[in-house]
C-alpha cells in the first residue's frame, strides 16, 4: 500500500494545466435560459446563483411554477442569509424543473432550460432539475451556486454540463426558505467549477438551524465529526455490483474503467461490494417523493400568495373543487402527475402496500450502505462489529448517470417512467441521506474521436460516503480531480 | 388495520409475472455471488476492474411497463375521478384526456411495483433520517420544562367540572414582524376571502 506522499507526488505529476480543463467550456453563444430573475445592486466578490426554489427578500421567488407568479418572499431562505452575511453576492436565481420535479430542466414555467453542449446541431440535456444553476456555472456566469438535491437533483445536471456538484448529508444545510418538494428527501446542494469551491460554500453553510425541525442537532454533528478519518491514508473505495447495469453506455463504462485504473495505480484499493435493494430503491423513491409532493403541495391554492384564478375558487355545477381551477392553471403536467400518484399511494386502499412497503424498501437500502462503509452510520445505534460481514470500505465510485445526456428532442419523446431511469444511480444515496458528490472526468481522445466536436467533454463520477462523512467525499473528489487529468 | 393481509393486487402480480419473477430472483443471486467477487480480487486488494464489471448484473429497463400496458396495474375511471379531487385537480374535459390519465397513472404504478417483490416483513419503515439511537430519542423528548411557557399561559377553572383555559390576562409579546395578508390577492379588512361559487343545478 502507498503512503499518503507517494499518493499526491503520483497525483501531481498527472497535472499538466489544472486550469485547462475548467476554462476549456464554450462561451454562450446564444441565451440559453438559466436565469430568473436577476438584482440590479452592484456586485463585488464571489457571486452565488441560487436556485428559484429557495426564498430571498425583496425579489421574486417562482420555483420554475406559474403558481407563484408574482411571489416574494418576506426573508431570506437561511442558507441565503449567512451567504450574504458572509460577504457572498447573490444576485441572480435560476431556473429549475418546476418545484424540482424534473431531471432535465424542461419543465419550467419560465421556459426549459439549455446545455451549452449540442450534438449534431441539437442541444443537448442540461439535467435537472437544478440545471439553470450548473448551467450558470459551467459558463463562468458565477463563481458558484446552490441547488436542491432530492434524488439527484444537483448532481445530474453538474454531471451533464461539466462541473462539480454535491449533496450534503441530509439535514446539513438548513432546509428553512427552501420551497418544499419532498420533505424526508430534500437537501440544499453546492455546485461549483471546483471542489474547493464547494467546500467553501458547503463550511460556511454547515450549521445547526434552529429554524429547520430536520437540522442535525450538534450532537449528531459531533459524532460524524469525531468520527472522521484522517487523511494520512489511502482508500478502500467500494463498487457496487448492482451499478453496473446494461443501460451504462460505452463512453461512461470505459471513463468509469480508467479512473479506477488510475486510483488503483495510485495506491487506492478497490473492492466489489453489493447494494441489493438498490433495484427497489428507484421504485421505493418513486413512490415516498410524488407521497410527500401530494402533501407539501396542497398548500398552494392562491389564497393567500401566488397566481389565483380570476373566477371564483369553486365551481360545484362544473365539478371544479375549491382551489381546482387555481391549481389547474398553476401546475404543469409533471408536477401534476406526481401529486395524483402521490394522492393515490397515500389512498387508504395502497397506504400498505405502497407508501408504508417504501418506507419499509428505504430502511433495507439504509441498512444496505451501513453494510458496506467502514463508518457506522450515526444516526443508528451503534452494532457489535463482530457481526458485520464482508470487507468494509470508506467510500463508493459509480458513475453519477448511465449515459451522455440526452438530445432534447430525445428527452421529448420519452414517457415520464423512461426519464425516470436516469436517476438510478442517484436516488440511493437520497434515500438513505447520504454525502454524495458528481465529478466530471474529461472523456478520453479516443471517445473523443467518434464524438461532434459542439458535444459534452466529461462524464460525472461519484462519490458517496457514510452519513455526516461529507469532509471525506470532499476529500476524495479532489484527489479524483487531479487523477483524472 | 389490514396490514397482515395479502391483498388481491399482490398476489395478482405474482401470479402474472412468473417470468419477471425468476429473472428478479437470477440478479439476486449474481449480486450475493461473493466468490465471483473473490476471483476478481486477489491477495493485495488489486482487483481487476474489467473482469469484476464485465457483465451487468441488471437492466434498468426491467422496471418499464411492456409497450402494450398489458398486466400493469388498472385504475378505474371512478378511482380517477376520486384522486383528482383529492389532489384538488379538476377533472378530465374530454375522454381522450382521461385515457392518457390513466394510462400514465397505470404505467407509473407499474414502474413503483418493484418494491413488492421485497419481502419486509419485521423491517421497521425509515419514515425520516433523525438521530435514532437511544440517546438521540431521549434528547428530542419533550419534558414538562420544554413546555413550561405553554402551560404558564393557561389555568384551571370551575370547581366541580375543572376545566383548562387559557388564561384572559396573558398577554402575547410576539409581535409579528411581516403581514400575513400583504401576499393575498383577495381580501376584506383582516381576511382572506374564498369565493365559493355558487351550487349549480
Amino acid at each position: 500500500m502507498l503512503s499518503a506522499r507517494v499518493f499526491w507526488q503520483n497525483a501531481r505529476r498527472r497535472i499538466a494545466s489544472p486550469a485547462q480543463f475548467y476554462t476549456s467550456a464554450p462561451r454562450p453563444q446564444r441565451n440559453l435560459n438559466a436565469f430568473i430573475t436577476q438584482d440590479e445592486s452592484p456586485t463585488n466578490g464571489k457571486t452565488v446563483a441560487i436556485k428559484d426554489n429557495i426564498i430571498t427578500a425583496c425579489s421574486p421567488t417562482t420555483a420554475a411554477s406559474t403558481i407563484l407568479n408574482g411571489y416574494i418572499a418576506p426573508y431570506d431562505a437561511t442558507v441565503v442569509k449567512t451567504l450574504r452575511d458572509n460577504g457572498f453576492v447573490i444576485a441572480r436565481k435560476t431556473n429549475l424543473d418546476e418545484f424540482g420535479m424534473g431531471s432535465h430542466n424542461q419543465h419550467s414555467a419560465a421556459g426549459p432550460a439549455l446545455n451549452l453542449y449540442s450534438r449534431n446541431g441539437e442541444a443537448v440535456s442540461p439535467g435537472g432539475s437544478s440545471g439553470g444553476s450548473a448551467i450558470a456555472v459551467a459558463s463562468g456566469e458565477c463563481w458558484a451556486a446552490l441547488g436542491t438535491d432530492t434524488g439527484g437533483s444537483v448532481r445530474l445536471p453538474a454531471a451533464y454540463t461539466g462541473v462539480v456538484g454535491f449533496k450534503p448529508s441530509y439535514g446539513r444545510l438548513s432546509r428553512w426558505g427552501v420551497i418544499q418538494y419532498a420533505n424526508s428527501l430534500d437537501t440544499v446542494g453546492i455546485l461549483a467549477q471546483q471542489v474547493d469551491n464547494a467546500r467553501q460554500i458547503f463550511r460556511c453553510l454547515d450549521h445547526y438551524d434552529a429554524m429547520d425541525p430536520t437540522s442535525q442537532p450538534q450532537s449528531v454533528r459531533e459524532r460524524s465529526r469525531s468520527a472522521e478519518r484522517t487523511t494520512e491514508k489511502s482508500l478502500k473505495i467500494g463498487i457496487p455490483v448492482e451499478y453496473n447495469i446494461s443501460e451504462l453506455s460505452p463512453a461512461v463504462r470505459s471513463s468509469y474503467l480508467d479512473l479506477l485504473d488510475r486510483l488503483q495505480a495510485a495506491g487506492h484499493t478497490l473492492h466489489t461490494v453489493s447494494l441489493p435493494s438498490t433495484q427497489q430503491a428507484l421504485s421505493a423513491y418513486y413512490v415516498l417523493a410524488p407521497a410527500e409532493a401530494s402533501s407539501n403541495l396542497a398548500k398552494y391554492d392562491g389564497v393567500r400568495y401566488g397566481r389565483r384564478t380570476s373566477g371564483p375558487d369553486a365551481l360545484p355545477k362544473d365539478n371544479l373543487t375549491l382551489y381546482a381551477q387555481t391549481r389547474s392553471e398553476g401546475f404543469g403536467e409533471e408536477v401534476k402527475r406526481r401529486v395524483l400518484l402521490g394522492a393515490y399511494t397515500l389512498s387508504s386502499e395502497a397506504m400498505d402496500n405502497y407508501f408504508i412497503q417504501a418506507q419499509k424498501v428505504r430502511r433495507l437500502v439504509q441498512r444496505d450502505f451501513d453494510q458496506v462503509f467502514s463508518q457506522a452510520n450515526p444516526l443508528i445505534e451503534a452494532v457489535e462489529k463482530s457481526t458485520m460481514r464482508g470487507s468494509r470500505v470508506d467510500i463508493l465510485l459509480t458513475p453519477t448517470v448511465p449515459t451522455l445526456p440526452p438530445t432534447i428532442e430525445e428527452v421529448k419523446n420519452q414517457t415520464p417512467v423512461e426519464s425516470y431511469m436516469n436517476d438510478v444511480f442517484t436516488v440511493p444515496a437520497s434515500l438513505a441521506g447520504l454525502p454524495a458528490i458528481s465529478i466530471p472526468m474529461p472523456l478520453n481522445a479516443e471517445t473523443r474521436q467518434n464524438m461532434d466536436s459542439e458535444d459534452v467533454r466529461s462524464v460525472g463520477m461519484q462519490v458517496i460516503a457514510q452519513f455526516g462523512d461529507d469532509e471525506l467525499v470532499l476529500e476524495a473528489a479532489e484527489e479524483m480531480s487531479r487523477l483524472m487529468i | 388495520m389490514n396490514r397482515l393481509v395479502l391483498t388481491p393486487r399482490v398476489v395478482q402480480v405474482a401470479a402474472l409475472n412468473p417470468i419477471r419473477k425468476t429473472l428478479s430472483t437470477a440478479v439476486w443471486q449474481h449480486a450475493l455471488n461473493v466468490p465471483e467477487d473473490k476471483q476478481a480480487q486477489s491477495k493485495e486488494g488489486q482487483v481487476d476492474v474489467k473482469k469484476a464489471l464485465e457483465k451487468p448484473t441488471w437492466s434498468v429497463s426491467s422496471l418499464l411497463p411492456p409497450k402494450d400496458q398489458k398486466n400493469t396495474p388498472k385504475v378505474s375511471s371512478k378511482q380517477l375521478h376520486h384522486l383528482l379531487r383529492l389532489s384538488a385537480l379538476p377533472p378530465p374535459k374530454t375522454d381522450e384526456e382521461e385515457s392518457k390519465l390513466l394510462s400514465t397513472l397505470s404505467s407509473h404504478l407499474h414502474f413503483v411495483q418493484e418494491i413488492q417483490k421485497v419481502d419486509t416483513s419485521g423491517v421497521e419503515p425509515l419514515r425520516s433520517l433523525r438521530d435514532e439511537t437511544i440517546a438521540g430519542q431521549k434528547d428530542a423528548e419533550l419534558g414538562l420544562d420544554a413546555l413550561s411557557e405553554a402551560l404558564e399561559q393557561e389555568e384551571i377553572r370551575g370547581k366541580h367540572h375543572k376545566r383548562i383555559r387559557r388564561r384572559k390576562d396573558f398577554v402575547e409579546n410576539e409581535k409579528l414582524d411581516w403581514d400575513p395578508l400583504a401576499a393575498a390577492g383577495k381580501k376584506v379588512g383582516r381576511y382572506f376571502v374564498i369565493e365559493g361559487g355558487k351550487e349549480g343545478t
